[in-house]
């Protein structure tokens, strides 16, 4: 057990070490990239979903909860609620713009950092990265995806490893990898994903695993 | 409110389906989960999801301990989450056996309708439930619905169907988890 523990460790630290691989853009690809990848990977339009998020935390405490998620793509706005699996609100947040406002917090869920960190976490899941340059490519020779330079010269890849299967990986602007996210669409849904599940590298990391429960299409603003 | 205690005081045991909904003023439309309900006088509860998650709450012998099921197996939740479910647990406990007025945080009122209302004292809790409705079925010792509002446009409404009372229920419900 605590081999297995410190084995995890190293692999972790390992990952939040990984640096950026190179990205061959597609028009010099060894393999042809479809233009529409990394397309219809993001919930277009508004929005609800509802999650069951199982939180692993330090120490492999596991943590279950009900999560609310009502997003706009046109306005990259969000509001989440959090709830037990009996219903009871624990945290209800809206974010807009730059601003994150939080309309009910219950403790642990109760800071500003947590609320923030959580914000962050979704705009990473739910939308596409809000880039200056876009480069769509083949990664390690052999990988689909696409590259967002952002502005503060952090680096989102997004990479297909599977039949509906793809994976967000955030890098830092020191090129250090801080999250990954592993999508499982179903083919019929295009843009929301079935099963969602992020880590967060660093001290201390995260764990979030998501599946999908419902999602309704609401209409325009 | 006398008479209600000593009915529920002859109650040892209530088995229940219940569906609840969770209504919000974000949500298109309410989150309805539903499952089974075990209570055993004077303090074991099972509150038992089958779905859209299938989870179960237990409270015994002042432990309150959460499962849910994930990849096929029981796993125990280790959120601190839990820990205000166990007021609440507890507090439901105390409704059971119709001790209303027993728990100085609310004030409880019997209103026309067989309606319990129940409402905080204490400015803290306020906050996190604004008030508690529990509706009595025409079954004494049967509770018909309880609603827990956390503000007037967010509260949970659980209805309970196929109520038992004074059954035997077997005491590893409380224990034995599965």
């Amino acid at each position: 057990m605590k081999a297995s523990v410190i084995l995890l460790l190293i692999w972790g630290l390992l990952l939040s070490c990984s640096r950026l691989p190179e990205i061959v853009p597609a028009d010099q690809a060894p393999l042809p990239v479809a233009d529409f990848a990394c397309r219809n990977l993001f919930p277009e339009g508004n929005w609800q979903l509802t999650h069951a998020i199982e939180a692993t935390l330090p120490g492999n405490r596991k943590g279950f909860m009900l999560g609310v998620t009502v997003l706009s793509s046109a306005t990259r706005s969000v509001k989440m609620v959090i709830m037990t699996l009996e219903g009871f609100v624990v945290f209800e947040a809206r974010h807009e713009g730059q601003t994150t406002s939080i309309d009910r917090a219950v403790a642990p869920f109760d800071s500003d950092a947590f609320a923030r960190g959580l914000m962050a976490d979704i705009d990473l899941i739910f939308f596409k990265p809000q880039a200056v340059r876009e480069i769509r490519g083949v990664f390690n020779g052999d990988t689909a995806g696409c590259r967002y330079h952002l502005r503060d010269d952090g680096v989102v890849d997004v990479v297909k490893t599977a039949d509906n299967r793809w994976e967000t990986r955030q890098y830092l602007a020191s090129h250090r990898l801080v999250r990954t996210v592993k999508s499982v669409y179903d083919p019929k849904n295009s843009g929301i994903a079935k099963k969602i599940a992020l880590t967060a590298y660093g001290h201390p990391g995260y764990a979030l695993a998501m599946d999908l429960l419902e999602a309704i299409p609401l209409g325009d603003d | 409110m006398q008479e209600l205690q000593s009915t529920a005081a002859t109650v040892t045991s209530v088995k229940a389906a219940f569906i609840q909904e969770k209504h919000m003023k974000i949500l298109a439309h309410p989150l309805t989960s539903q499952g089974t309900f075990l209570f055993k006088a004077p303090d074991s509860l099972r509150w038992e999801y089958d779905r859209p998650v299938r989870s179960i709450l237990v409270l015994h012998n002042g432990k309150i301990r959460r499962f849910v099921k994930k990849n096929g197996r029981l796993t125990e939740d280790a959120s601190a989450g839990l820990q205000s479910m166990q007021v609440v647990v507890q507090e439901i406990t105390q409704w059971l056996g119709g001790r209303f007025e027993e728990n100085p945080a609310f004030t409880a009122t019997l209103e026309p309708g067989a309606k319990i209302v129940m409402t905080p004292r204490d400015e803290a809790i306020a906050r996190l439930v604004r008030r508690i409705e529990i509706l009595l079925s025409d079954r004494p010792g049967v509770i018909k619905s309880v609603t827990i509002y956390e503000s007037e446009d967010s509260f949970t409404r659980l209805d309970f169907r196929n109520v038992t009372l004074n059954s035997e229920l077997d005491a590893d419900a409380f224990r034995t988890i599965k």
